[in-house]
């Protein structure tokens, strides 16, 4: 498997926030999902891993080629940005350029003759092409700005939450459009706030917190359809532990969280768990703290 | 190279949809130019209305009071008596009076031989000292309406004209003010509409975050942003076209073909300047509002100090010699010289390479501040 992405203790500290020794590594049509708290530093890293903002330690290399290292930005960044797509949470396009302008600046930015081909097979925008992006809605906007960072379909696209507006088609065509390209080989590395079907294809979810890396889920996929259980303090917890179904138990104060694969069948039979309740798994349910059911 | 800059010049075409589509943006590059020579010309107006003089009467006779009651009735006069020609060249330095005019001591002696026939040896002379250029066809034309009002009434031979005035110039101004609207006009515009359209631009790059856009844009930000930044340019060059057209409307000016012509590069090259300049303030502040604060602060001292060379006893020399070197001064003096004078060429050249020199420095700025 050829490494699209490699992060080897990044370093960011910049306006009162820190990113601390980063590290991570996304190989050829992997998902890494990144998620955490409000203010966890998930858009700096991403801004970050783009030298939006210039790392002060740390190297990155995209696509096995060295492109920051020691403070030194590499010649081959130029060349890598042709092979990256990244839409921005923050930024705008330009207010007064309607939909298929603005398709139209960034295909020739990347020498694309025609009008990509993801624009044609996308239907929700059929009658917003001829519109001004200042007329557009929230979730029309996030659309366009999705379609900008795929359009040349690049090997490695970096997503800062990227349905938060969109409605439940959009969502599932942008899932869609993910999906095809992960077979192709894309890579993506995309931040979260909540839960989405996306988690379905990702490999691993990785959880920042205050800057750092908190904690890192492998197989994340396998979460996702499963549950968590809030089970008593006086459970037979160690019985829970052997079983290969259970993706992890954490103790909190007056009970435990237990996640749980796809079904709570077994461990309704079990004996000695006293489960006080259950639902789906929520992205919050890994982060430090501020679990409840 | 040629790649680079074709990639870069959709972003050029982009910002100029986007300013077009702008009806306020339109409106203030249009209408504020032609707003700002009718307040222009409004103040010039005022100024040809009424001037004011010294007078210093060394006669003290009865035909030097006559004389005196000509100019007091003249409506376009307003006359400071005072007993010292010192006194007079003080208040011209301090602006409140245009001229000083001195009627000789021997004015009624003078008189009484004129009007008894014998031989004059000397000419009776009036000395007028004024302030070089300013207002002086005004002046002129006042002053020969009195020595006719002295030969008609006082000598009784109209337009004989044994009594002249000695114009003695003091150089302390050496434009016209009245000229100088025209230019200044002009390059006020090309001034603010530069500097605050270009420094919005940079400002909103930044503030909207459309930089992070550009800056994962295959092509160079410098490039890109600079495309932008020539866009403004063109709209700056093109309202200061409007501010000049409207003042040779406005003020009757009617320079050659060949002059008008000659202007036109010159205001280009400093609406490159100043989008430049204003692209650079926009990029440090990163925030419209700051920019727009600090490019005001920036054209009032430029204006003001612009005029330096007009008032050189307000500031110590250096300041007067240093201004000249401003990047307003080229622009402003060639408009001017170009309107109403017929400069050398080696002097437009001069003004040209001044321009040149200054539009590299913002450039350099500019890199510097892109190059990443």
């Amino acid at each position: 498997m050829v490494s699209h992405l490699e992060v080897k203790n990044l370093e960011n500290h910049k306006d009162g926030f820190s990113l601390q020794n980063i590290s991570l590594d996304i190989e050829e049509g992997e998902i890494l999902l990144l998620g955490g708290k409000n203010s966890s530093g998930k858009t700096t890293l991403l801004e970050t891993i783009c030298l939006i903002h210039k790392p002060d330690d740390g190297r990155l290399k995209f696509f096995g080629k060295k492109v920051f290292e020691k403070g030194i930005k590499s010649k081959h960044w130029r060349k890598v940005k042709e092979r990256i797509g990244v839409q921005f949470q923050s930024a705008s396009l330009f207010r007064n350029l309607t939909v298929r302008e603005t398709f139209e600046l960034f295909s020739k930015d990347r020498r694309l003759a025609e009008m990509p081909d993801v624009v044609d097979e996308c239907h929700f925008l059929d009658n917003f092409m001829d519109k001004r992006i200042a007329k557009l809605s929230k979730g029309k906007v996030q659309l366009v700005k999705f379609m900008l960072a795929v359009m040349h379909r690049p090997d490695l696209v970096l997503l800062d939450e990227p349905v938060s507006n969109l409605d439940g088609n959009t969502r599932d065509w942008v899932y869609k459009v993910i999906k095809e390209m992960k077979s192709e080989g894309t890579s993506f590395l995309i931040t979260l706030n909540s839960l989405w079907s996306i988690a379905k294809l990702s490999e691993s979810l990785m959880i920042l917190d205050d800057g750092t890396i908190y904690r890192t889920v492998k197989d994340f996929y396998r979460n996702y359809e499963g549950y968590t259980a809030k089970v008593s303090k006086g459970s037979d917890i160690n019985s829970l532990k052997s079983e290969n179904w259970i993706l992890g138990i954490e103790e909190l104060n007056d009970f435990y969280l237990v996640h749980s694969e796809q079904t709570i069948d077994k461990m309704i039979d079990m004996e000695g768990i006293s489960i006080l309740g259950v639902r789906d798994v929520r992205l919050e349910d890994f982060y430090p703290g501020g679990k409840s059911l | 190279m040629k790649g680079k800059l074709k990639r870069s010049f959709k972003f050029f075409k982009s910002h100029l949809l986007n300013r077009i589509r702008t009806k306020k943006f339109i409106v203030w590059i249009v209408i504020t130019p032609i707003i700002l020579m009718v307040f222009l010309n409004m103040i010039g107006a005022e100024e040809e209305v009424e001037i004011d003089i010294a007078v210093i009467d060394k006669d003290e006779s009865n035909a030097s009071n006559i004389t005196m009651s000509f100019l007091k009735s003249e409506d376009r006069v307003k006359v400071h008596e005072i007993d010292e020609l010192e006194h007079g060249i003080d208040m011209m330095r301090d602006g409140k009076v245009e001229a000083v005019l001195e009627i000789p001591d021997d004015f009624s002696e003078k008189l009484e031989i004129i009007r008894s026939e014998e031989e004059l040896e000397d000419s009776l002379v009036f000395r007028l000292y004024h302030v070089s250029g300013d207002g002086e066809e005004l002046l002129e034309t006042i002053l020969k309406g009195i020595t006719a009002e002295i030969n008609e009434f006082l000598i009784g031979e109209e337009a004989k004209g044994p009594v002249s005035i000695e114009a003695r110039s003091r150089d302390i101004r050496e434009g016209d003010y009245v000229d100088l609207l025209i230019s200044s006009g002009v390059m006020i515009t090309l001034l603010q509409s530069g500097l605050f359209s270009s420094s919005s631009t940079t400002s909103s790059l930044s503030e909207q975050m459309i930089e992070k856009m550009i800056k994962m844009s295959p092509s160079p930000q410098i490039f890109s942003v600079g495309g932008m930044i020539t866009t403004d340019s063109l709209f700056t060059f093109f309202s200061g076209l409007i501010a000049l057209v409207a003042g040779l409307i406005i003020f009757g000016a009617n320079p050659s073909i060949i002059n008008i012509l000659a202007i036109l590069p010159i205001s280009l090259l400093t609406a490159l300047v100043f989008c430049f300049f204003g692209a650079g303030i926009g990029r440090i502040t990163s925030d419209r509002i700051a920019s727009q604060g600090l490019t005001s602060m920036t054209i009032l001292p430029l204006i003001f100090l612009s005029k330096a060379h007009l008032y050189p006893w307000l500031f110590p020399q250096y300041i007067t010699d240093g201004v000249r070197f401003f990047p307003i001064y080229p622009g402003l003096n060639m408009i001017n010289r170009l309107l109403f004078y017929s400069p050398t060429l080696s002097e437009y050249l001069v003004a040209i390479g001044v321009n040149l020199l200054w539009l590299g420095v913002f450039l350099t700025i500019f890199w510097y501040l892109y190059r990443r």
